[in-house]
């Protein structure tokens, strides 16, 4: 259940489930300061952005967002969560967050995409040049870096459930409580996600 | 399918390393007391205000490239922005430039003749002095940008950097937002391209000169940064870098340029 905001950024008006992988805090605690923050407490609003600033990041990289970006973003998603605290009703602040997050994520990859099409125009044949040889990579580790670039390129939904599994290593149930989709769609989704990854992956020359 | 790929564990650890230090005490300085008002509050605001000065109101709130047309009777608009960047021209002026930053409210007079506004961040409704409400989604401006620097970029894949920044130079004449880019895009085939590190830095020079408070400015700023420090002027680097913190703080980029100050010992 969405709903749009002014800049279409969607917010979960949520009936957010528990994923039993979460380390972020505890729920019942989260929706007790959300309240609080709701009532203009300043010390909960710190609180709940203390308990969550390390999953905010953690889930912004994993979502490919370069590391010089994910200040920002994660300074946009506390942002925009305190503006629409009054959309949380139950269920794990985090969930909502990652929500906000992934949406942040989103809207920074498509940017990214118009503005290298000004300023990589002219250096994408250079990178090329200097990319190892997908053949080089076959079965190679990838780098984070390298990951992200793919990532980057993905569709929104295919990324989310492509992260949750690949690096941040939740199983399928938990996935699909995170995303509030039936556990098969979290599979068929994931078997597209990979052969999305790898397609992209091969146009940029990262990996085969 | 219900196995992890071994070839994302190393991505997978350095995703989940703790954020460096101090990050999240930087963050919380710029969300410990966030802007409680939504700008649709802000909008319905204006909108009153609009209403009782009788002035029209413009409204920006997504992110196409949008031209307009100065709404008749309306003897001065008020905008509420939610992003940083609209620029408008007027028969008075080759360019008058309006910047107002995420959620500010500015004001144009149109006693300067305004006839042409066009907005980088896309659909605009504009409330008239006489109630009318219309809704602008065009993108005329970002096609024909579009189409010149596809056009050169053909050029570069062919090897013809000439004939590419002929193209570009070519659609970087006059004042519109398509101009821009191209003159922009210009700069970059010099500094990427061709090596040509002095004659980047003219070109975007000029780009600051012409376009002061550009769409691109940012961007613009920054390829000029990079350009001096690649040249090995680092006192001058370093007074760009200052000036694109004070002039862009917010900027998506800016975590970049404090990096380089970092980097630079400044």
């Amino acid at each position: 259940m969405h709903e749009p905001t002014f800049n279409g950024v969607y917010l979960l008006t949520t009936d957010a489930k528990a994923s039993p992988s979460e380390s972020v805090a505890e729920p019942s605690a989260d929706v007790l300061l959300v309240e609080r923050c709701r009532a203009s407490d300043a010390i909960a609003w710190q609180r709940l952005y203390d308990g969550h600033f390390g999953f905010a990041w953690n889930t912004a990289r994993r979502l490919g967002l370069p590391e010089s970006e994910v200040e920002d973003v994660v300074q946009e998603s506390f942002l925009l969560a305190h503006q629409h605290l009054g959309r949380f009703h139950q269920g794990r602040f985090s969930t909502w967050l990652f929500r906000i997050i992934s949406n942040a994520v989103a809207n920074r990859h498509r940017r990214r995409r118009v503005r290298d099409f000004f300023t990589g125009m002219f250096s994408s044949s250079q990178r090329g040049a200097a990319a190892p040889s997908p053949e080089a990579q076959v079965g190679a580790r990838l780098e984070l870096e390298q990951v992200a670039q793919v990532l980057a390129r993905m569709s929104a939904k295919k990324r989310e459930v492509f992260a949750l599994f690949e690096l941040e290593g939740l199983p399928h149930d938990a996935i699909a409580e995170r995303l509030g989709i039936p556990s098969a769609t979290v599979r068929t989704r994931l078997f597209h996600a990979r052969t999305e990854f790898n397609h992209v992956a091969r146009q940029l020359g990262v990996c085969s | 399918m219900n196995d992890r790929d071994p070839r994302f564990d190393a991505a997978a650890a350095a995703a989940a390393a703790p954020p460096p230090p101090g990050a999240q005490g930087r963050v919380w300085e710029r969300v410990r007391a966030p802007r409680v008002a939504t700008p649709w509050a802000t909008l319905a605001i204006a909108a009153t205000a609009s209403v009782a000065l009788g002035v029209g109101l413009v409204t920006v709130w997504r992110t196409h490239p949008a031209t307009l047309e100065a709404p008749a009777g309306a003897s001065k608009w008020v905008i509420n922005a939610p992003r940083t960047i609209s620029t408008c021209q007027s028969a008075a002026s080759p360019c008058i430039t309006v910047k107002a930053p995420r959620g500010a409210q500015f004001t144009l007079d149109t006693s300067t003749e305004i006839v042409r506004l066009a907005v980088q961040v896309g659909a605009v409704q504009i409330t008239a002095a006489d109630g009318t409400v219309r809704e602008v989604m065009a993108s005329q401006t970002a096609e024909y940008r579009a189409d010149a620097l596809r056009e050169a970029r053909d050029f570069e894949a062919q090897g013809d950097l000439v004939a590419a920044e002929a193209r570009l130079a070519e659609a970087a004449q006059g004042t519109s937002l398509s101009a821009e880019a191209a003159l922009y895009a210009q700069g970059v085939l010099r500094l990427r391209r061709t090596q040509d590190l002095e004659g980047a830095l003219k070109v975007f020079e000029e780009s600051k000169a012409r376009f002061p408070h550009g769409a691109l400015a940012p961007e613009v700023a920054l390829s000029a940064l990079e350009t001096l420090s690649r040249l090995g002027r680092t006192a001058e680097a370093a007074s760009a870098a200052a000036a694109f913190l004070r002039e862009f703080p917010d900027n998506e980029r800016a975590s970049e340029v404090r990096r380089f100050q970092d980097a630079q010992g400044l």
